[in-house]
Formats: C-alpha cells, sequence, structure tokens
C-alpha cells in the first residue's frame, strides 16, 4: 500500500491534431530509455482521450519517492543531447504539444478505504479523470466525505477507484484529483443519472450548505480517457503500467 | 435575429433539480394550463438543451434561445424575472440555495460553415452531442471557418457525426471563437472519429499551408464538451433554421 509520503506526477498534454500517434512513440517507446537512464520513475499508466477540455489529450502519471529526485532526473533528461536530438528529429518541423499542465499531487485520506486487496491486475475500460475543487471552509471533511459518502455510491454503481489524491504543487488548490474505471461509457452514464438524483446525496450537500454556506466541492473538469495498450494502469496503481495489446 | 447561448455552472448536487425547473417554466403547461410561463411572456422555448458528460466545470446545464431581436429579449426576460410566476418557482426549488452558481450569457451567430443546404425538417436529435468551441487568432477566424466546412465538419459526417449547428461568438470571452455542435449515434462512435482524423491526411496538410502561409496555426485552441441533450432539449436537425432568409 502506498502511503501519504509519495508523491504522483500528472502530465496532461494537449496534443496538436494530428500528432497522437508520434506522442504515444515518443513517450511510450522512443524516450523511455533515456528517462530510465536519467533515474527517472516508470509511469504507472498512460492515456489518449478525446472527451472534455484537454483534449486531445496524452496523459501520463508517475510516482515519486522525493521531489528533488524528480527534478534531477528530469534535469538531466532535459539537458541530454540526446534527448535534444529525438525531440528535434520526431518534432519534424511542428511541435507535438500545443500547451502542458503538470501538477503534483500526494494521496487523498479518501483513498485509503477504497485500495483494492490481492495482486493488482491490469485495468481496462473506460477511465475518467476528474478534478473537484473544494471548499476552503473545511477541505478535510470535503475530502472525508467524498472517499465515504460519494465515492462508495459509485463504487456500488461499478466504478473502480484508481487513486484519489489532493493537489500539491500546480493546480487550484484545496483540489481533489481522482480516477476511476468504468466497463462502459453506458454504465458511467447510468450511475452519474442515479448520482444525480440520488437522495441521499442531495440530503449530504444540503447539510453542507446548511453548516457551511455552501457545499464541500465546487464545479470541476471531468476528462473521459483510454489506457494506452502498452501502459495500462494496475489496480489501485500499485506498479508501473502494464502492456495488455 | 439571434441567439443566445446561455451555460449554467450548476451547484454541486443540485443540476436534477436545475434540469427539472427549466422544463417547468419553459416547457410545461403552467398549473395544468396549455402555455408554459416562458410562452406566457414569449420567451421562445429552447432550440437545444444539455447537460454535460465531460468538460470544464461540471455539472454544467446549457440551452440556446433564438430570438428576432435584441428589443424583443430585453422586454420579455425582464418580464419574466420579475412576475409572479418565477418568484414562486424560484423561491420554492431553491429551497433556501441556489440552484446556480454562476452562468455565462453569450451572443451567437450563424457562422459561414454551417451548411444548412439538407434542410431543418426530421426528427430531433439525440444521442451524444460534441461541442467544440475552435478559439482563433484575432483577425484569422474565416481560415478556420474554411477549415471546418472543408475539412473537419466533412471528416465528422463521413465518420456517423450530424453538423447540427456551427456560431460564431459575436458576444463573448476570448474571440474569436466559433462554436460547432456534432451530433453521434454514441460515444463509440464519437470516440472512433475522434482518433480517425488524427490519420487524417487532409488535418496535416492544412496545418502545413497554415504555418507556410500563416507562419502559425490561426487556431490557439479548442476546447470540447461531450453533452447529452435533454428530453425537453433535443435539437431539430440545423436546430430548426431554415437555409434561407437567414439575416447576415
Amino acid at each position: 500500500m502506498s502511503g501519504f509520503d509519495d508523491y504522483y506526477e500528472l502530465r496532461i498534454y494537449r496534443g496538436t491534431p494530428g500528432r497522437m500517434a508520434d506522442l504515444h512513440h515518443r513517450f511510450g517507446f522512443e524516450a523511455r530509455p533515456l528517462f530510465d537512464k536519467h533515474g527517472a520513475t516508470r509511469p504507472l499508466g498512460y492515456w489518449e482521450g478525446h472527451a472534455g477540455p484537454f483534449a486531445p489529450a496524452y496523459v501520463y502519471l508517475h510516482r515519486w519517492d522525493s521531489l528533488d529526485q524528480r527534478f534531477e532526473a528530469f534535469g538531466k533528461f532535459y539537458a541530454d543531447p540526446d534527448w535534444n536530438a529525438q525531440r528535434i528529429a520526431s518534432n519534424a518541423g511542428e511541435h507535438m504539444i500545443d500547451r502542458a499542465d503538470i501538477m503534483f499531487l500526494r494521496p487523498s485520506p479518501a483513498w485509503d478505504a477504497h485500495r483494492p486487496e490481492g495482486e493488482p491486475e491490469p485495468v481496462g475500460g473506460l477511465h475518467e479523470l476528474c478534478f473537484l475543487p473544494l471548499n476552503t471552509q473545511d477541505a478535510a471533511e470535503g475530502q472525508r466525505v467524498f472517499g465515504e459518502i460519494d465515492l462508495p455510491f459509485l463504487a456500488s454503481r461499478g466504478a473502480e477507484v484508481l487513486g484519489v489524491f489532493q493537489v500539491w504543487f500546480g493546480w487550484t488548490t484545496p483540489q481533489l484529483v481522482y480516477f476511476l474505471a468504468w466497463d462502459s461509457f453506458d454504465a458511467r452514464d447510468a450511475a452519474m443519472s442515479a448520482y444525480q438524483r440520488d437522495p441521499d446525496i442531495g440530503h449530504q450537500r444540503l447539510h453542507e450548505r446548511q453548516t457551511y454556506g455552501g457545499p464541500l466541492h465546487f464545479a470541476g473538469d471531468t476528462m473521459l480517457l483510454e489506457p494506452a495498450h502498452y501502459g495500462t494502469p494496475v489496480s489501485g496503481l500499485a506498479g508501473p503500467a502494464v502492456k495488455t495489446g | 435575429m439571434f441567439f443566445e447561448y446561455r451555460w449554467y455552472e450548476c451547484a454541486p448536487g443540485r443540476l436534477a433539480e436545475e434540469i427539472d425547473r427549466m422544463e417547468e417554466v419553459a416547457i410545461a403547461g403552467w398549473k395544468g394550463g396549455e402555455e408554459s410561463v416562458f410562452d406566457r411572456y414569449g420567451i421562445p422555448r429552447p432550440i437545444g438543451a444539455w447537460s454535460s458528460v465531460a468538460g470544464r466545470r461540471k455539472p454544467v446545464f446549457g440551452y440556446i434561445l433564438q430570438w428576432d431581436s435584441f428589443a424583443q429579449r430585453d422586454t420579455a426576460f425582464p418580464a419574466f424575472w420579475t412576475g409572479p410566476e418565477w418568484a414562486e418557482v424560484r423561491e420554492r426549488t431553491n429551497a433556501g440555495f441556489t440552484l446556480v452558481d454562476h452562468f455565462d450569457n453569450w451572443v451567437i451567430g450563424p457562422n459561414a460553415a454551417w451548411d444548412r443546404s439538407g434542410g431543418c425538417e426530421g426528427e430531433p436529435i439525440g444521442g451524444l452531442h460534441e461541442m467544440r468551441i475552435h478559439h482563433c487568432m484575432a483577425g484569422d477566424g474565416h481560415h478556420v471557418t474554411a477549415y471546418l466546412a472543408e475539412i473537419e465538419h466533412r471528416q465528422m459526417e463521413v465518420m456517423g457525426g450530424r453538423v447540427i449547428g456551427v456560431f460564431d461568438v459575436k458576444i463573448g470571452p476570448d474571440i474569436p471563437a466559433i462554436i460547432s455542435f456534432i451530433g453521434w449515434p454514441d460515444y463509440e462512435t464519437q470516440q472512433a472519429a475522434a482518433r480517425r482524423r488524427e490519420h487524417e491526411p487532409r488535418v496535416r496538410e492544412r496545418r502545413r499551408q497554415w504555418r507556410e502561409e500563416l507562419g502559425d496555426s490561426p487556431i490557439r485552441h479548442v476546447e470540447q464538451t461531450l453533452l447529452k441533450p435533454l428530453d425537453y432539449g433535443k435539437p431539430l436537425p440545423n436546430f430548426g433554421l431554415a437555409a434561407e432568409g437567414v439575416a447576415a
């Protein structure tokens, strides 16, 4: 089980149209030996997304023991002439990325009760990456409620919890960031429709408004993703991504 | 004639109530009568209404109105807002707290890439809708319009999509911007089309031409949202707008 001490790095690239295949090749294959050489961790998952505000999105997630180690590894990687040569050659006169959003995350206590037991298995299907800004009046309570009320509701309707994080650097805080997996789009759609009309969830939000003058979490961004065949995450993000295709 | 794009960020947990409230005032007969409250005040019924499936700042509820003039709009809406029906509905449905945190309202109008030659007859369009907002470099909107008409929308149609409407944002943030609404039978078809577009040689070729002729892409960024049309808000083909008689 991962602890609170872990750091995660979420990298969301908004691809230049037409370059998705090149992004897969670069980060999934070509640049990997250079990342390994300079001591970067193997990502826990690679995804492609064509639904939501970052589309077309190429996403991957690292876990780090220390952010100093992370900056050392990335520093060496960026300074490597082989990377520069690789980058110029594969860019082929056009950048592959329009924009990058990079953030450091740490596990949320809301994840604790949703860690899987047993051997990690690859998790396919439809993945969902959500951002959930928290009410600053009591961000800890917002995380508790999300873990104890909202997540169990979604899990009971088919969501597999891959990971629940809080923003540490690089994005609005306090904010939860979480990954869920669903069997299909229709399964998620049915669960979300039920969630939007569930009386118990509604009562919880009413209680929050009565207590805090507003809900404990606010409107957030949502994107739908598909794991890459060479970089499918395992349950609970318990280890590096695996090849499934 | 103009279109009003109204996009609501709902209070978390209250999207369903907002959807129901809109139905109560815009669509359903008021107190068992024939006409809705919107009808009574001369507010047109929405030509499309949605909730978001994936996108920015969920939960979102949005709809579009078509007005004859600003005078019509600015007579009808204020009368509705200050009328007894809305006061009653609003107080009852808010139940102590607002249903909506923020909303945007923009003025939008037909973009030249909107080809309505196929007509506006037919069944309302369900399935999954994709809204794409192309934010353009200032002065370069016409290059993006041409790209949408000649390449992107054609590719989507070949892959099973239907262009429901294309609008210029006339008054709104971060313009020039062009909004396309595409109807898909389901998520899988939309995803397959997006993946296929990544390999579409005409997209690559057009981007190469842009670099040569303009030095850069005329598209600054695209914001994409997946939407579910509401039962009472499924748009007609081409949003019910005939090809002729369109004010410039």
